[in-house]
């Protein structure tokens, strides 16, 4: 599936064209010294053998440097030049065609060996041999068929016709046969049949992706088969046949017995390398049966992921029709596997959502990444659903796109919610904005008269004061401190109002400092009493200082007014951490109240007290509640009636370091 | 002490204006007093067109201005006055019944030189109109240009 890193046949492969070009030319080369320096040997010339003529060496040069340059599949100018040096050796080829149909002789071998041939006093005419030629004819055309598009389903086939050729030379020679060995055709030489072997080898590499070869290059089975068995073939037969001759010429044994043992011994080496084969097949064929069952068990549990999942899930191809869809795809739209599979979305949701669907997939496959969106669509027609859409581009073992698959969980639930949650927070700050008109309107509106009220009574006195009565002037009096005191309490009502509205400004507020300054206030206006003070050691909190101070004002002045009828007031204030809070807590000995109505305590306007006994709005524990809940800290108090009270807040600790 | 200057007050309320006729006249002050009922009366004045226009030249030492009234507002009266060349110093007090900080901090954006609460009992309500008569009216001197004397003005007209 996934291309594999080279095997060593494919590196072998790569290699053989040059290795085979570069082999060719330095053999060329010892020949056409040998002929230069009159070294017999070195032109191939082994007892009978006969010699590699100057001419094919030559050529044989003009063809290596050819399939040098047409080693893989360039182009341009190397492909040119190549194909133009493969002419040429077919031209040498033709040549020697032509010499032979003559009966003529046309002596470029002696240009290039000037007159050494005449000390030679061969039995043989002085040109290349005839099968040489046509190997010449033959590799050229197949070389030329590297650089052709016509010729190249020829290159192979000709380049082993010409393997084919030169193997018969070898073996002929290694039997000890000379073919055609008559005085007027001269036989090949055997550097020439061992060049044009490896000649034809480097164009059959040259071109690995080309058939027959291209068989020997597979991973399959068949391939296998071939890389084991035809090496076998072209090697043992012929090396068992020259084992036969040789042990025959030996006398070793008779003709008929060594033909039955060539036979014997054959069949076994065959039979051997057939079974060695065989098991490799078979463990092939194992690991490959496993690799199925795995990948079996992967899709199982893939598909069943697919199947179990609460998201929609499908795969389509590039034309956008559904090639796989889920469970829950059947379910959110209705159909079944076998309808969905072939229809777009077009057949499902109305044309402009499913249009903006499909402009989405072919983003997510221009730009190769997933895409995540959100459409509306109905498709069962129970109301408008919202879908998160994850689209993602398919592609295959080569990375070309081949669909997309889209991932799709219904949102609609989340959706409602979120735009509750929005008219819920409008609501509040309508409702805020109407609040905060109301308050100004009170500020405004409800202490003008309040004013006049009190500003005429006192021109009342003023200006009648002396004709009134005693009881008409106590009357006067009433108007004028009710007046006052609703005053009071207008002015408690949008404090308390404001404290709600204002933004908390955080940062660390020093307890202890707080409580000392508020005690020196509270005491100013409790001239002439005895209060003794127990304030404890207090840590930093966090906090808005000035809602704070508020708080300790209320709590501080509570504890001094309920004290009143006290010879010495006794106030404590102590601060306790536990469970993630601070606790501060007040404690006096003053009269105390019922604890049956502490629950009213922090209410607004609640008093537990007449207003002739203690004076006061009810405004003040309200404010507390309000400000420490705004801390995120709770509020409690408990008493006795004249046993004092307790009041306690808590704050929840944060980093004590303020950022 | 004096000279005393004139004062324009701006108030769309009867009893108000009542209340601090006598609080002024009890100080001697109220002789000297404008009274406009609304923000285009008190801009009619400034401007001496309409019911005004007969009256003679002159700014007004000090302008105490109310800030919720009918056609105009005194905060729009306010932003009218900072605008016009001749009235850019004039000394602007709001006495209003507002405490709200947004009217509070308007104003002083505006260029306010004062912003006073009336106070609801009347003895603080006669107080602070008497602190504030004394202070504009008779002890502080206005500042060249903006303001000038009545008086020295009716003498040269």
């Amino acid at each position: 599936m996934n291309p594999n890193p080279p095997s060593a046949y494919q590196r072998v492969c790569r290699l053989m064209p040059s290795a085979a070009s570069a082999a060719v030319v330095l053999a060329a080369l010892v020949v056409l010294c040998g002929w230069w320096m009159e070294r017999s040997v070195w032109r191939g010339q082994i007892g009978a053998a006969a010699p590699m003529m100057p001419v094919s060496a030559v050529t044989f040069i003009v063809a290596a440097a050819a399939l040098f340059l047409l080693r893989d599949e360039s182009r341009g100018a190397r492909l040119r030049l190549g194909g133009a040096l493969a002419v040429v050796v077919v031209a040498s080829g033709l040549l020697n065609r032509v010499e032979y149909l003559a009966g003529a002789t046309f002596g470029l071998d002696r240009l290039l060996v000037a007159d050494r041939f005449a000390a030679e006093g061969a039995s043989y005419p002085w040109r290349m041999s005839a099968g040489t030629g046509l190997s010449f004819i033959l590799i050229g055309t197949a070389l030329f068929g590297l650089a052709n598009p016509v010729l190249r389903r020829l290159a192979p086939s000709l380049a082993l016709a010409v393997a084919a050729i030169s193997m018969m030379v070898l073996i002929s020679l290694a039997y000890g046969v000379v073919p055609g060995a008559a005085p007027a055709s001269k036989p090949m030489s055997i550097p020439s049949a061992i060049l044009l072997q490896a000649l034809a080898v480097g164009v059959l590499c040259a071109r690995p992706a080309w058939e027959p070869i291209a068989m020997l290059g597979r991973s399959g089975p068949g391939s296998v088969l071939a890389r084991r068995l035809i090496p076998a073939a072209l090697l043992i037969l012929p090396f068992l046949g020259w084992l036969r001759m040789v042990g025959g010429r030996l006398g070793l044994y008779g003709h008929d017995f060594g033909i039955a043992l060539f036979v014997v011994v054959t069949a076994a080496m065959v039979s051997g390398v057939v079974w060695h084969t065989a098991g490799v097949l078979d463990r092939m064929d194992a690991a490959r049966v496993t690799a199925e069952q795995e990948l079996r068990t992967q899709r199982e549990q893939l598909q069943a992921i697919f199947d179990n999942t609460s998201y929609v899930m499908f795969i389509k191809d590039l034309e956008g029709r559904y090639l796989l869809v889920n469970r829950e795809f059947e379910r959110v739209t209705g159909l079944t596997r076998q309808t969905a599979v072939g229809r777009t979305v077009f057949d499902l949701v109305p044309p402009e959502a499913a249009e903006s669907i499909w402009a989405r997939e072919r983003q997510a496959l221009q730009t190769g990444g997933p895409v995540t969106f959100e459409a509306e669509s109905s498709p069962l027609n129970d109301g408008m659903h919202t879908w998160l859409i994850t689209t993602c581009p398919l592609t295959d073992a080569r990375g070309e796109p081949t669909g997309v698959c889209g991932i799709v969980s219904d949102i609609s639930e989340r959706k409602r919610a979120e735009e509750d949650l929005r008219r819920a927070k409008e609501a509040t700050e309508t409702a805020n904005r109407e609040l905060e008109a109301f308050a100004y309107s009170v500020s405004h509106d409800l202490r003008a008269p309040l004013r006049h009220v009190s500003g005429f009574v006192e021109l009342l006195e003023n200006h009648a004061g002396a004709a009134l009565d005693e009881t008409g002037r106590k009357h006067l009096q009433r108007i004028s401190a009710a007046a006052g005191r609703m005053g009071a309490l207008i002015d408690d009502l949008l404090s308390f109002s404001r404290m709600g509205r204002t933004e908390m400004q955080r940062s660390t507020v020093d307890l202890g400092r707080l409580v000392d300054d508020v005690r020196r206030e509270v005491e100013q206006g409790a001239a002439g009493r005895r209060i003794v003070w127990g304030v404890g050691r207090l840590p930093s909190v966090q906090g808005d200082p000035a809602m704070l101070r508020l708080v300790l004002t209320n709590l501080l002045s509570n504890a001094v007014k309920y004290t009143a009828p006290r010879p010495e007031a006794r106030i404590e204030v102590q601060a306790t951490r536990a469970g993630g809070e601070t606790v501060i807590s007040v404690r006096d000995n003053g009269v105390g109240f019922d604890p049956r109505y502490a629950s009213k305590l922090f209410g607004v306007f609640q008093r537990l007290h007449h207003q002739d006994q203690f004076e006061g709005t009810g405004i003040g524990l309200a404010n507390v509640r309000r400000i420490v809940e705004r801390h995120g800290g709770r509020t409690w108090a408990e008493a006795q009636p004249d046993k004092g009270a307790s009041f306690h807040f808590s704050l929840p600790e944060r980093e004590e370091k303020a950022a | 002490m004096s000279d005393v200057k004139r004062i324009l007050y701006v108030e769309d309320c009867a009893e108000d204006v009542e209340l601090t006729l006598a609080a002024l006249e009890q100080n001697g002050l109220a002789n000297e007093v404008v009274v406009a009922r609304d923000g285009v009366e008190a801009v009619e004045y400034l401007g001496r067109t309409g019911r005004f226009a007969a009256e003679p030249a002159g700014n007004p030492a000090v302008v105490l201005l109310d800030i919720k009234m009918p056609r105009m507002d005194g905060l729009e009266v306010l932003r009218w006055i900072r605008t016009q060349v001749h009235l850019r110093s004039l000394p602007v007090v709001m006495l209003t019944s507002s405490r709200e900080e947004r009217d509070i901090v308007e104003s002083y954006q505006l260029g306010v030189n004062a912003y006073v609460v009336k106070p609801v009992a009347f003895q603080e309500f006669m107080e602070a109109v008497r602190t504030l008569g004394l202070f504009w009216a008779i002890l502080n001197e206005p500042g060249p240009g903006a303001l000038r004397h009545p008086a020295a003005r009716r003498g040269a007209a």
